[in-house]
């Protein structure tokens, strides 16, 4: 599809024509999901959250600027459902850094064998990424995985570039505390 | 470089931000410990890296699209909201017709109507969406300031933007929500009497606050539900705002 022909699906929808609108879904889906999915590390979560999305910009379509990027609204509308289920979603059992790091402490030191399986650090990256607030979740995501710019960020979460910034910072220094005694186990 | 960077800066600068990024290589290649402290920082965020995205196959989309299709609200009663009510309006309006006809029949003969009623409800709907639209304006300038604070810097010296936006946001919460209550938007008016009282306590946070007292105050707004009620206050506003005015043919 290119420009023009985007623009005009775009209109198409706008208008209220729904085969426009499923071009549009068909169109994101896969780029919605992958976000969905990187902000709360749960498939079916993902899945929820996506077509939560779609269902909230079909009813708010008449209200997108038609010279803004569809892609960029709908990723703050993903971002925006992300952070509501991460807000109503019950903790899991290991879900604070605190208990993060306790669990780490009151282990014997894992050695490299253990340290080595991939599994484990991968859960341990969850159980830190879970432990962080929504807002500092998203903007992690949005700057790690996403590759966008502090200022796109700030446009996406609905904040100043000051404080996109400092959820940025935030969520890099919780996950440098979660997962230090993995890194310092790593290079010993 | 006389002073070593502080870690935010080392972290803006691996995500290839931030400015004088020449001076800092400089001082990486002079200082070990700043270079130490950089291999800290990216083995660590290398261990979160970017994973593959899960497969999914050439037809995702069109199932998600199968998957929504159906629950879409009815496009027409979105775009026209009390078509669900047209019955019961066009038998208001068939009541009402007469009701005029006959108030006319009574008027005519000693002038035109001084006022149209039609022009009257007109302006009234122009009065309230402009209100609407200035206090979704404010409550979003609001919003935003909240934000900021939750999510600026832990330290109390650098908000002093944010507070200065504060106060000046409270006059107008205070003007707004004395014209939703003559309005009889009660609930409206609610929420700007508690943005308002929200606003203030910001103002009145001790400039000389430490960091623990700042995230305090912090998680506090954030787990209450102020910035709750205000974003659905924008949202219901909104939503109000975009329904279309009935045209002079509509029933």
């Amino acid at each position: 599809m290119d420009a023009s022909d985007a623009a005009a699906v775009l209109a198409r929808a706008r208008r209220g024509d729904d085969d426009a609108f499923g071009a549009l879904v068909q169109q994101h889906s896969h780029r919605a999901f992958v976000l969905a999915l990187r902000m709360t590390g749960n498939e079916q979560d993902a899945e929820d959250i996506v077509q939560e999305s779609f269902l909230r910009a079909y009813r708010q379509i008449g209200r997108f600027e038609a010279r803004a990027n569809f892609g960029t609204w709908l990723y703050r509308i993903v971002v925006n459902c992300a952070v509501d289920r991460l807000r109503t979603r019950p903790k899991g059992r290991l879900t604070g850094i605190d208990a993060l790091l306790g669990e780490t402490a009151v282990e014997s030191r894992p050695g490299p064998d253990r340290l080595a399986a991939s599994e484990e650090i991968g859960r341990k990256v969850r159980d830190a990424l879970d432990a962080l607030t929504p807002l500092e979740r998203a903007a992690f995501t949005l700057r790690h995985y996403e590759g966008l710019s502090i200022a796109e960020i700030g446009g996406i979460l609905n904040l100043g570039t000051s404080a996109a910034k400092h959820g940025v910072f935030r969520a890099v220094r919780k996950l440098r505390a979660a997962l230090a005694p993995l890194h310092a186990a790593a290079s010993e | 470089m006389a002073h070593h960077p502080s870690d935010n800066r080392l972290i803006l600068s691996y995500y290839g931000e931030g400015r004088r990024r020449r001076g800092l290589e400089r001082h990486l290649s002079a200082c070990a410990a700043c270079r130490a402290r950089w291999a800290d920082l990216a083995a660590t965020l290398s261990m979160v890296s970017p994973a593959a995205p899960p497969e999914r196959n050439q037809r995702y989309g069109l199932e998600v699209w199968q998957r929504v299709r159906p629950c879409l609200p009815d496009a027409h009663a979105l775009r026209w909201p009390w078509a669900a009510w047209r019955p019961l309006i066009a038998g208001v309006a068939m009541t009402a017709l007469v009701a005029l006809a006959g108030f006319l029949a009574g008027r005519y003969v000693s002038g035109p109507t001084r006022v149209r009623p039609a022009a009257r409800d007109v302006a009234f709907d122009a009065d309230a969406r402009a209100r609407t639209a200035a206090i979704v304006e404010h409550l979003q300038q609001s919003e935003r300031v909240l934000l900021d604070l939750i999510n600026g810097s832990d330290e109390p010296a650098d908000i002093d933007r944010e507070l200065q936006r504060a106060a000046t946001l409270i006059e107008s919460s205070r003007l707004y929500r004395d014209a939703a209550l003559r309005a009889g938007e009660l609930g409206v008016a609610d929420v700007l009497d508690d943005l308002e009282r929200g606003l203030l306590d910001v103002v009145h946070l001790p400039r000389s606050s430490t960091s623990t007292g700042l995230l305090a105050f912090r998680a506090e707004l954030d787990t209450g539900a102020l910035l709750f009620k205000v974003r659905i206050t924008i949202d219901e506003l909104q939503e109000w705002d975009s329904t279309p005015v009935p045209g002079p043919g509509t029933t």
